[in-house]
């Protein structure tokens, strides 16, 4: 098994340890931090499927981004001294909508779709409408994503969409939106492209996105 | 509507033989409708969440309202908030078990008074028309697992508590005591509007029985100690911490969990239905793998369950989510000896593992009472009744998480109502 294999596999077996050990052996070896965050990013893409399959578990996705982040922390400095910068795939603007403050599934979201490689600007809880497009005005992203967990957050994300339309952003944007009640009743409603109940098959579904768009 | 014309004594009766028969796993006239409400009541009349939340009388008006111009079959829970004292009620377990089972303070006046860091509130923290949400929070670091399991009471009591509530920060301060005499005032008086709502409902010819809580111990470290996202990983980075802790706080949380329903036998003899139900809502089951969740999550709460069991009352729980991976594990209790209420798990898969194995409970996704047309909230109810009714043992809850969404058209939940007095019907 390459190296490469054995911090992938340490990654998908959620080996805490071993992944950050075989990453610091790595970086001290001289090897290229772009390589290692380029696996990252297959490391997510197979997170999503096992998820997809059935395999993994929102615990999984959590501790598995954990030990994501921490890769990241450590390889950065690495980056800036190098003078090189990772090559996103993505820029995301997320945040929780109009009157839910509930984060855990957004929060996952966002560290496993910075390790895919997207740029994430997260916006945080209980976000209005006219801050989504602020956002949208400011960072140009590819996707916005919109998370609630209570049914107050469908009339919310509606009142969002709307808001992007008005601000004639919509056909700039793709929109997500993600969590435990949203269905295809509330995309339909919101007039959102596509919706999740998981945040693993979400940032699966950004990845095809910002495939279809190269 | 027929049933408008018969007096409320006789409402009750039959709603009463409906609800206990569905309750023994047997064929009702028709399935029971047990609804649970947060806000709906108030958007039917028209109050806004922070009212609600806050007037006691405006909150029970607004649920007698809803109880009035619907046709339920039992007084499901309607709770103006969300809660916020479970480390306060554990605590006195063993020295004052009469202030543990002070379950009901859910309302915005506990969260003024204690300033707990656990739930945000309409008009506090929230916009007026914002649901009260439960957020939880971190409240306890790794280090502290093995002095929870030492002792879980004093631990919570001596650590927990002057975190998690503003107002008790430093408990021997008169902010503190003073906190603690009002929350005592308060209490009594939500419990006797909350005792005077349930009177008045029972007049209306709504059947009441007697309702306890029950949580599970995992869920209690999540929620209450160490936050669900630090809990989750806690599982994997330090397993035999949070296993020493569940250990040693299973049996203070079973114990509590059956001091809110014993009840003395003459208090017992004022409810229609006299098998207390104890309602279990459930958080982290469908994150955990299969491995994770039996023996961190399954294994506690089966001994709670079966505690109550052993109690004579109904775990009543509440599965958030998607339970399909872990059903079988129902089939480890007695038969019919739990009501389980469903949210996203298919009912249909539900009978396919479990036949009639536990008491089924469940209903629509929200967003079709919110969003769909009357006509295919009928429809759609009346192909689930179809479905799911036999061999018996069914309540039907409207929707998942809070029953009857506090977005849903009222024509919607009409519209449900009629398709369960046609389709709902055993022939």
């Amino acid at each position: 098994m390459s190296i490469s294999e054995a911090f992938i596999n340490s990654i998908l077996e959620l080996d805490e340890r071993r992944a950050i050990e075989l990453a610091r052996v790595r970086i001290s070896e001289g090897e290229d931090p772009l390589k290692i965050l380029e696996e990252l990013k297959t490391a997510a893409e197979k997170i999503g499927e096992k998820y997809e399959r059935g395999e993994f578990f929102i615990a999984d996705l959590v501790m598995a981004g954990e030990i994501m982040k921490e890769i990241s922390e450590l390889v950065r400095p690495r980056l800036r001294e190098l003078g090189k910068t990772r090559e996103l795939i993505g820029r995301l603007v997320i945040g929780t909508v109009e009157g839910d403050i509930h984060d855990i599934g957004k929060n996952i979201v966002v560290t496993m779709a910075e390790a895919a490689g997207f740029e994430v600007i997260d916006l945080g809880v209980d976000v209005p409408p006219w801050k989504f497009v602020e956002a949208i005005k400011q960072y140009k992203p590819d996707i916005v994503g919109m998370s609630c967990l209570i049914t107050i957050g469908i009339e919310s994300m509606k009142k969002t969409v709307d808001a992007i339309k008005e601000a004639g952003l919509r056909d700039k944007v793709r929109i997500i939106i993600g969590g435990g009640r949203v269905d295809e009743y509330a995309k339909e409603y919101s007039g959102a492209d596509a919706w999740t109940n998981d945040a693993a098959t979400g940032v699966k579904k950004m990845m095809e996105w910002m495939r279809e768009k190269r | 509507m027929i049933e408008k014309e018969k007096t409320p004594e006789e409402l009750l009766s039959e709603r009463r033989d409906r609800f206990e028969k569905a309750l023994k796993g047997l064929r009702p006239d028709r399935v029971p409708f047990l609804p649970l409400f947060h806000y709906f009541p108030a958007k039917y009349v028209g109050l806004s969440y922070a009212e609600y939340s806050l007037d006691y009388q405006k909150f029970s008006g607004a649920v007698l309202r809803v109880y009035q111009d619907f046709d339920f079959d039992a007084v499901g829970l309607a709770l103006p908030g969300a809660a916020m004292t479970l480390p306060l009620n554990i605590i006195f377990t063993k020295t004052h078990p009469d202030l543990a089972v002070n379950i009901f303070t859910i309302a915005r006046a506990f969260h003024d008074i204690l300033m707990d860091k656990y739930t945000k509130w309409p008009g506090r923290e929230l916009s007026p028309n914002a649901p009260a949400q439960f957020l939880g929070g971190r409240f306890m670091d790794v280090e502290e697992y093995d002095e929870l399991a030492r002792d879980p009471i004093s631990f919570i009591a001596m650590k927990i508590i002057p975190r998690a509530y503003g107002a008790l920060k430093e408990p021997a301060s008169p902010e503190a005591y003073g906190a603690l005499i009002k929350f005592g005032s308060e209490s009594s008086k939500f419990a006797s509007a909350f005792m005077d709502l349930m009177i008045n409902l029972r007049k209306l010819g709504y059947p009441i029985y007697p309702i306890g809580l029950g949580y599970a111990p995992l869920d209690f470290i999540a929620d209450y100690l160490r936050h669900v996202t630090h809990t989750l990983t806690d599982l994997y980075r330090y397993p035999s911490r949070v296993k020493a802790a569940l250990d040693s706080l299973t049996p203070l949380i079973s114990e509590w969990s059956r001091i809110t329903i014993s009840l003395p036998p003459e208090a017992l003899a004022s409810f229609d239905v006299k098998t207390p139900l104890v309602f279990i809502p459930l958080h982290l089951n469908e994150m955990l793998s299969p491995k994770l969740f039996k023996e961190f999550y399954w294994e506690p709460l089966k001994k709670v369950v079966v505690d109550l069991i052993n109690s004579r009352a109904i775990p009543w729980i509440f599965f958030e989510g998607d339970y399909t991976p872990f059903l079988e594990t129902l089939l480890e209790l007695p038969k019919g000896s739990v009501v389980a209420y469903f949210e996203r798990t298919d009912l249909r898969k539900v009978r396919r593992v479990l036949g009639d194995h536990v008491i089924v409970m469940g209903g629509l996704p929200p967003s079709l009472y919110i969003l769909g047309a009357p006509e295919k909230v009928y429809e759609e109810t009346c192909r689930l009744l179809n479905e799911v009714k036999e061999p018996g043992g069914f309540i039907f809850s409207g929707s998942g998480v809070s029953g009857v969404p506090d977005e849903a058209r009222p024509e919607n939940l009409r519209a449900a109502i009629n398709a369960l007095n046609k389709c709902g019907v055993y022939q």
